[in-house]
């Protein structure tokens, strides 16, 4: 179900099911793609993984394909280097969770406009109403192996000539699955990341319920575990997120509990946790919901937490506290992502279903300067989209553009976002 | 009619006479004669012309009399016509007014004939004694020519005898000149010659001044002569003696304190005044004696300190010191060293002067750029001087009873302070008086000056302490009662004795500052005042003599330095902004928001207090000798980030309650104790504000706040930190109670899951539920929690909650019994269109019961959805969930009155749990059994705690019914 509806200068998709996760796809720098994970635990086996595409032409956003996957997707991490290669996490029921690294196989992107605005208008955006027995129909005989879609939008596809939009499982990462020991999701993978590019080409870390896991990928056949860490969940919390440091290939930082723990890669065991905020013991009141490295500036990273703010701090000071703190948020920050080419932008979004858009030129690699606004341009919230009606779970900035992004809230709702001109110009002049 | 023309002639002579007079008076001005004849005819030639022809012809028709008297007058005038004036007369007038006129014409002609008699008379006899005097004189001038004569006689042999004495004594006359001459030349060559002796005796009688004198005067001599060898070999002999003169002076001057040598200023100043008189350059000098009176000074406050040390060190150590008991003495040693070293320092300053004239008493031509450096050197060393002298004297005191103020705020210390001061001004006037404007006075004031804002800060500190303490006390006693449940926490009474003991610190310590200020003020008022007659042209300070203006020294002084931060305003508005950071900070509340920042409370700290601020608190206590300033006893962030969110609500009140009773009540004393505070507009306090033109105080914020760096706060930025932090508090409370409440769910569900697996099979269950587990919790909280905000808040909470024994209005409308049966039905998704798309889940609320107990039960329940969306459940969790979620569902209506919104949050979990069920969800059970189950519990519950509580609020129950209730919870 297809739905571009331009929506106070957003463009907005509705996706089907519930979904969790959206991720840029990092190997394409050509196309706005973005992977949709659809996550509901009684749509099972309908669970689909989405690859949406914006154009930039027509300010649309369209599915470009969609694959059966297996259970509910709660993680999405595509390779960095390979637009076809794509980890997810998932659990179903009654079986253990799943880590797999997927091949998929992608469309061409279309050159000719794609289906006509007047059976666009008619879709209106909306929330999840999963029981259409029509959609079952459909989903149930693209699952048949058809590789039919349903809706216009899939036979338009179909026409197009793409028609073989299948993944196939390269390798599954194990997962230790004890369903008495933890709640939510037992011992699902909460989050795959893949190396940064230099030394530890090949290398994957998976961070499941217990332990994060680091693996040599050889080829894209096997993968073979090189170390684990125990990450002591008992005693400092669930695993939320992490992030791998872009400037160090060894280190990562896990938003666990109410903290973040810095693991280095190289020692055998896991370090000390990392609780910071002046010996108060903790990040966040309540706990870290999230983390993301400054792509530009070492040491840099930014967590956002379930005390409605987002906090700035630098590894080498978070004894004393974060740089910075920013709210904006009515209820949980549940996810932030920093541009990963202009360090003064910012994404933030949460349970309070609002997406933010920051620029924090103050304390980024390189402050604007604007004139009338004294020596330095003031941190500002640029935009509040608040075009979703449900939690928004998953924000991810375009590979393709360093201006665009995309927003993914619960009800399967996807907008799709640009930077500001002004703000642009700002930043890149 | 002879008599008339007699009279016309007599008339026509007196006429002449006139203008002959006029005549020469005016030397030969013949146009004034003229004038005079003409003035009438022309002026009836002009009343003639045009119309006035035909009004003279009318009037002489009519006979007006105007025509008449004009001719009457004439007969005065030269060209009276008499023919034509008696025609006229004959003609108008009657018998009578003729006879009449006749008679006055008569006795008219009479009168002048008399006068005329005497006249002639009066000459006559005038002219006979004039004869008789002049046959006098004739005889007279015979006699005298023989006298004459026998005159020229002697004194032609009186001149003959003259030329012979004359020409006798003319020689030996100029033998006498000369001989005088030689004499005197002879005397002052001696005097040359015995120079060198006379000089040399001088030096070794130590009597420089007589050397001085003699060899200045002699030296033009010597240099005039110096052809002559002899006087040359003098002249060298002399100088060399007078070389060695001004090295010893030199020496003297400049090593004074060594040897031996005497060095009184008096003695000082005469070495320095000859050697000026040597021609030694002035400059130098001046340094070298201020260099002089530097290290004199400087040893003698040295001694004293030693001296004034050893004899605490004998106090102490026979154990007389302490408190304030050894004040009186100190002040004693204080006035004791006034005598000693400030009557020295005065004659000194006084000494300096007569040689070296002020700048300011200099004419202003003469004034130069040279004379003003040195000025700057004299001012510069008095400022050591003063201030070294403050450190070793008025230190003292403070010390003795700086323990003391600082312990206590209310001000028992200070009139030793005072006293010390205005002994310090004193001094600092006499020295002003002394140096003429050597800077003593600003140096002198500053520290005074410095001295009043450390004594203010020490009261300002004091007070945060206390508030501190009796803050983190309160938190101890309200965590007490919580714990142990027993109810002898009024929070209420907590509340108020805090404010009134709090206000009742600030207003004494207010009113023990007014007496520092106004001790000190006047001081520094005399002071400033004597300095603007002093030097009135060089710094005129305006009539009131505090309110400087322009840029006269003092006048820069009092405003730029000594105002700004003194303004007790700002202190007591900064005390009362700091209490709502300390506030928060105490309930662990770690920041506030801006709009779409964060401040760090230290960093609001730091903005609130100014960094002048801080950077003057070391300088304050050097300059009051203690060691440190005691440090406020925050609780560390981690204990504080513990602090019980109840904690928190109590200081939201508080907050609240300060901004309505000790804001005003502060505002009040302000007024009362320092009135010049809250007017801006007149001078002469200490407090007032800046001076130079602007519009000073604190009432214009926006001014104020940008000028010098200083972050001056408004009264309405106080009520604006009480009121922000008053909200920041209250949302911090309600988040940690929800999400303490959403807590409970957690931790049962999981309890349940791990036990309960043979569940199923025990008997009147459904779905494998006996009963409401977690939901009980939640309620018993939920009612405790009521009961805890309606003693903080100091509201009836009668009728809220279910112990309230209302029945919640919401739960009594026929609304459906939940969205039981998975609850996807269309109505919940309009519903959702039609809510708010952003849930504002932090939003500041009102401080009423019903708005806390509404944003905690919303930040609960969306922290369940939250965690719900992520779990995987059993259909037994899952009716675990329903039967508790009904339960408290059907509870809400009795606590909030928009309980709509907690519903549909409620029901939205529920919708996430099935959601997040196996796919079967009820397969199998009865959703109307779980709600049956839910509402047997409910009221079981219900009974339970209404009967706990009738017994104590039967009475209150019945006194409020609802309406009531709702409006006292409103207020």
């Amino acid at each position: 179900m297809i739905a571009q509806v331009m929506y106070s200068g957003a463009v907005v998709y509705g996706a089907k099911n519930q979904s969790r996760c959206l991720a840029a796809v990092k190997g394409d720098h050509e196309h706005h793609r973005f992977f949709v994970g659809a996550a509901g635990l009684r749509d099972y086996p309908q669970n689909e993984l989405l690859l949406l595409e914006y154009s930039e032409e027509t300010n649309k956003l369209r599915e470009a394909s969609a694959y059966s996957h297996p259970g509910e997707i709660w993680h999405i991490s595509p390779s960095p280097r390979d637009s076809s290669l794509c980890f997810t996490s998932s659990t179903r029921r009654g079986a253990d969770p799943l880590c797999t690294l997927w091949r998929l196989s992608l469309p061409e992107f279309p050159h000719s406009p794609p289906s006509s605005p007047s059976k666009d208008a008619g879709d209106m955006p909306r929330s999840t109403t999963r029981h259409s027995p029509t959609q079952q129909a459909f989903t149930t005989s693209f699952l048949a192996g058809e590789g039919a879609k349903k809706g216009t939008k899939a036979q338009h596809r179909l026409i197009k000539g793409s028609r073989d939009q299948s993944m196939e499982p390269l390798i599954t990462l194990p997962v230790d699955n004890d369903p008495n020991k933890s709640r939510g999701g037992g011992g699902r993978v909460r989050c795959v990341l893949w190396g940064p590019e230099q030394e530890t080409n090949g290398k994957v870390l998976a961070v499941d319920g217990e332990k994060a896991r680091l693996y040599a990928l050889q080829g894209s056949s096997d993968a073979q575990e090189m170390s684990n860490f125990d990450l002591g969940v008992e005693e400092k919390g669930e695993v939320q997120a992490a992030a791998w440091d872009p400037h160090d290939p060894w280190k990562v930082a896990i938003a666990q509990g109410r903290g973040i723990r810095h693991l280095d890669m190289r020692m055998e065991q896991a370090t000390g946790m990392t609780e910071t905020e002046q010996s108060s013991g903790f990040c966040h009141r309540f706990g870290v919901k999230d983390v993301d490295f400054n792509h530009a500036k070492p040491y840099c990273f930014v967590t956002g937490g379930e005390d409605r703010l987002i906090k700035f701090w630098d590894i080498r000071r978070t004894g004393q506290g974060p740089v910075k703190r920013l709210a904006g948020h009515a209820h949980w920050v549940w996810t932030v992502k920093y541009n990963p080419c202009h360090d003064q932008l910012l994404l933030s979004a949460g349970t309070d279903n609002l997406v933010n858009l920051w620029r924090i030129s103050s304390i980024s690699s390189a402050p604007l300067w604007e004139p009338e606004e004294g020596p330095e341009a003031p941190d500002v919230r640029v935009l509040a989209i608040q075009d979703h009606e449900e939690s928004v779970y998953a924000v991810d900035w375009s590979a393709c553009d360093p201006f665009l992004f995309a927003s993914l809230s619960y009800d399967g709702r996807v907008v799709v976002n640009a930077v500001p001109p002004s703000e642009k110009y700002k930043i890149l002049l | 009619m002879v008599s008339n023309s007699g009279l016309d002639l007599e008339e026509e002579h007196f006429d002449e006479n006139e203008c002959f007079h006029q005549e020469t008076w005016e030397d030969g001005d013949l146009v004034v004669k003229s004038t005079r004849r003409s003035t009438r005819p022309q002026l009836q030639q002009k009343e003639s012309g045009d119309d006035g022809n035909t009004m003279n012809m009318l009037a002489s028709y009519y006979g007006l009399v105007g025509e008449e008297e004009a001719t009457r007058d004439e007969i005065d005038q030269a060209d009276f016509q008499m023919q034509a004036h008696v025609r006229q007369l004959l003609k108008h007038d009657d018998l009578e007014a003729l006879l009449r006129r006749d008679d006055e014409l008569v006795q008219e002609v009479k009168r002048l004939d008399s006068d005329m008699q005497m006249l002639v008379y009066e000459n006559y006899s005038k002219f006979v004694s004039a004869t008789d005097t002049i046959r006098v004189m004739k005889n007279n001038v015979n006699d005298m020519k023989a006298e004459m004569d026998s005159l020229a006689k002697n004194m032609e042999g009186i001149a003959s005898r003259m030329q012979v004495v004359n020409s006798f004594l003319g020689g030996k006359r100029a033998k006498v000149d000369k001989l005088v001459s030689v004499r005197r030349l002879l005397k002052r060559l001696d005097f040359l010659f015995d120079l060198p002796i006379n000089l040399n005796r001088c030096v070794q009688r130590q009597d420089f001044a007589m050397a001085v004198t003699c060899y200045v005067k002699t030296i033009n001599i010597l240099e005039e002569h110096s052809h002559v060898p002899s006087f040359k070999s003098i002249q060298r002999e002399s100088d060399q003696i007078m070389a060695g003169v001004r090295d010893e002076l030199q020496r003297r001057v400049r090593q004074p304190t060594e040897d031996g040598f005497p060095t009184s200023p008096a003695e000082l100043a005469l070495y320095v005044r000859l050697l000026l008189e040597l021609g030694v350059p002035k400059e130098g000098l001046k340094t070298q004696m201020l260099s002089a009176y530097n290290a004199r000074f400087g040893k003698m406050l040295a001694a004293l300190q030693k001296k004034d040390e050893e004899r605490r060190a004998k106090k102490t150590s026979n154990g007389e010191e302490g408190g304030g008991a050894g004040a009186e003495a100190v002040a004693e040693t204080v006035k004791r060293w006034e005598k000693e070293f400030v009557q020295d320092l005065e004659e000194a300053l006084t000494l300096f002067r007569e040689l070296f004239p002020s700048v300011n008493d200099v004419d202003d031509t003469s004034v130069t750029n040279k004379s003003r450096e040195d000025d700057a050197e004299l001012t510069e060393l008095m400022r050591t001087l003063v201030s070294r002298h403050y450190l070793v004297s008025v230190r003292r005191l403070f010390q003795a009873n700086l323990a003391l103020i600082a312990r206590s705020p209310r001000g028992d210390g200070h009139e030793f302070p005072v006293l010390a001061l205005s002994i310090f001004l004193r001094v600092v006037r006499r020295l002003h008086r002394a140096g003429r404007g050597a800077g003593v006075l600003e140096a002198g004031v500053r520290l005074v000056l410095d001295v009043v804002r450390a004594l203010v800060f020490l009261e300002v500190r004091g007070l945060q302490g206390l508030a501190l303490r009796r803050l983190l006390a309160l938190q101890a006693r309200q965590a007490a009662s919580l714990s142990s449940a027993a109810p002898s926490f009024a929070p209420r009474h907590e509340l108020e004795t805090f404010q009134t003991s709090t206000t009742r610190e600030l207003a004494r310590a207010l009113e023990a500052l007014q007496g520092v200020v106004q001790g000190v003020e006047e001081g520094i008022q005399a002071a400033l005042l004597e300095a603007g007659e002093v030097a009135s042209h060089a710094s005129p300070l305006s009539g009131s003599g505090m309110k400087a203006s322009g840029p006269a020294r003092e006048g820069v002084l009092y405003s730029e330095y000594l105002i700004p931060e003194l303004g007790m305003g700002q202190y007591v508005f900064q005390f009362v902004a700091w209490l709502s950071d300390a506030v928060e900070r105490v309930a662990g509340v770690p920041f506030r928001l801006s709009e779409n920042d964060l401040v760090e409370v230290g960093e609001v700290r730091r903005s609130v207090f100014p960094e002048r601020f801080f950077a003057h608190v070391s300088s304050f206590t050097s300059l009051l000798g203690s060691g440190q300033v005691e440090e406020l006893g925050y609780p560390s962030s981690a204990v504080a980030s513990t602090a019980l969110p109840q904690f928190a609500l109590l200081l939201a009140v508080l907050c609240r309650d300060l901004q309505s009773t000790l804001w005003p009540q502060a505002m009040a004393t302000l007024a009362l104790v320092f009135p010049a505070t809250m007017s801006t507009s007149e001078g002469g306090n200490l407090c007032e504000g800046e001076g130079n033109g602007r519009n000073s105080g604190y009432v214009d914020g926006g001014t104020s706040s940008t000028s010098g760096g200083l972050n001056r706060l408004s009264p309405e930025d106080v009520v604006a930190c009480l009121k922000g932090s008053s909200s920041r508090l209250l949302q911090h409370c309600t988040e940690t109670l929800g999400h303490d409440l959403a807590l409970l769910s957690q931790t049962r569900g999981l309890d349940l899951a791990s036990v309960a697996v043979g569940a199923l099979e025990v008997a009147g269950s459904v779905g494998g539920v006996t009963q409401a587990t977690w939901g009980k919790t939640f309620i018993v909280r939920m009612e405790a929690l009521i009961k805890e905000v309606g003693a903080t808040l100091g509201v009836s909470v009668t009728g809220v909650g279910l112990s309230g024994g209302r029945r919640g209005e919401r739960a009594d409308l026929s609304r459906t019994p939940g969205p039981f049966s998975g609850m996807k039905g269309l109505h919940l998704d309009i519903e959702r269109i039609f809510t708010a798309k952003v849930q504002d889940f932090g939003s500041p609320l009102g401080l009423t019961l019903d708005q806390i107990l509404f944003g905690t039960l919303k930040a609960a329940c969306k922290a369940v959805i939250e965690w719900t969306r992520q779990d995987t459940m059993s259909q037994r969790t899952y009716c675990q969930l329903m039967v508790d979620v009904h339960l408290v569902r059907q509870a809400v209506g009795t606590y909030v009155k928009d309980a709509r919104v907690v519903e549909t949050l409620l029901d939205e979990v529920l919708i996430s749990a099935g959601e997040r069920t196996a796919a079967d969800g009820l397969q199998g059970v009865d959703p109307l059994a779980l709600s049956a189950l839910a509402s047997a519990e409910y009221s079981r519950l219900r009974t339970s705690m209404l009967s706990s509580s009738a017994s104590s609020s039967a009475e209150a129950s019945v006194l409020s019914p609802s309406s009531a209730t709702a409006s006292s919870v409103r207020r």
